[in-house]
């Protein structure tokens, strides 16, 4: 995972920091949220999201046969990092 | 035939999940509003489990602005570079966000430290909410509330000031911390 900072352009004060995740990537596991002053926690959006996907049973909906929809809208390196997920699927689980 | 399984095998977003999301049938509603709402369901739980103490995350009215109709058709159209706003909707929902305050002592409310946004595809460039979204997330940012914009719908461009557009600049998903905290002299 790679961290990036740009600037919003709206206040020249301002920084994001911003991560960036490609298809199959984990999202942060140890991102920090700012709070108040010096308080901030450490936090993990991959468990969320995992979690979400699982306890929501999304996979009802899927089939690992076909690529998603409006595949072509992926980038080429995400269209065969989503088809070796889709091997990957088919090894494991067929 | 079809080869199911509920468990995700994506490492991060569910790419198959997520275009069916952003491309729903013709004539039905896109599941993207029951998994936002899921997903920021589970953040706060998941928020609240770490906060220190004089914290807490709430659900709140999103900055965003979305109707069902609307989501729809802007989920299914290719990424759009013209501005197409309506002035008024008929449809409108809520939708939340994860908000934390800080609560001071006899304080009930208490004061909104950092909000958590997952973005939706009509308040993303070309939506007709993203003018909107920006005039509400540019209130949020000055009165000193710190935002995290969660970005998890490729086909669509992010409505945040300068963010390239995927595919060519950009990875597919992205996660934006804005910092509001006042900064100390020495940096």
């Amino acid at each position: 995972m790679r961290l990036r900072i740009a600037a919003p352009g709206q206040n020249p004060n301002d920084e994001m920091l911003v991560y960036i995740m490609d298809v199959d990537q984990s999202l942060p596991t140890h991102a920090v949220i700012p709070l108040v002053e010096n308080d901030s926690i450490e936090f993990d959006f991959e468990a969320v999201y995992q979690h979400t996907f699982s306890s929501g049973r999304w996979g009802i909906h899927i089939d690992y046969e076909e690529t998603p929809r409006n595949f072509e809208s992926y980038s080429e390196a995400d269209q065969q990092r989503i088809r070796q997920v889709m091997e990957r699927a088919k090894q494991e689980w067929n | 035939m079809p080869l199911r399984t509920l468990e995700n095998p994506y490492a991060g977003i569910n790419a198959h999940l997520h275009s069916l999301a952003q491309n729903p049938q013709a004539g039905s509603p896109t599941i993207w509003t029951s998994i936002h709402a899921m997903y920021i369901g589970h953040l706060i739980d998941a928020l609240n489990e770490r906060l220190p103490a004089g914290y807490v995350a709430r659900p709140e009215q999103s900055l965003q602005i979305w109707s069902e109709e609307e989501e729809s058709r802007v989920a299914s159209a290719p990424a759009q570079r013209h501005m197409t706003i309506r002035p008024f909707l008929e449809r409108e929902i809520t939708i939340p966000a994860g908000v934390i305050y800080r609560i001071e002592e006899h304080e009930i409310v208490g004061k909104p430290v950092t909000r958590l946004e997952l973005l939706s595809a009509s308040n993303k460039r070309g939506g007709y909410g993203y003018r909107g979204y920006l005039d509400n997330r540019w209130g949020a940012l000055s009165s000193g509330t710190s935002l995290i914009e969660m970005d998890y719908l490729h086909q669509t461009v992010s409505p945040l000031p300068g963010m390239p557009p995927y595919p060519k600049h950009r990875d597919s998903y992205t996660i934006a911390v804005t910092d509001r905290r006042p900064r100390s002299k020495s940096q």
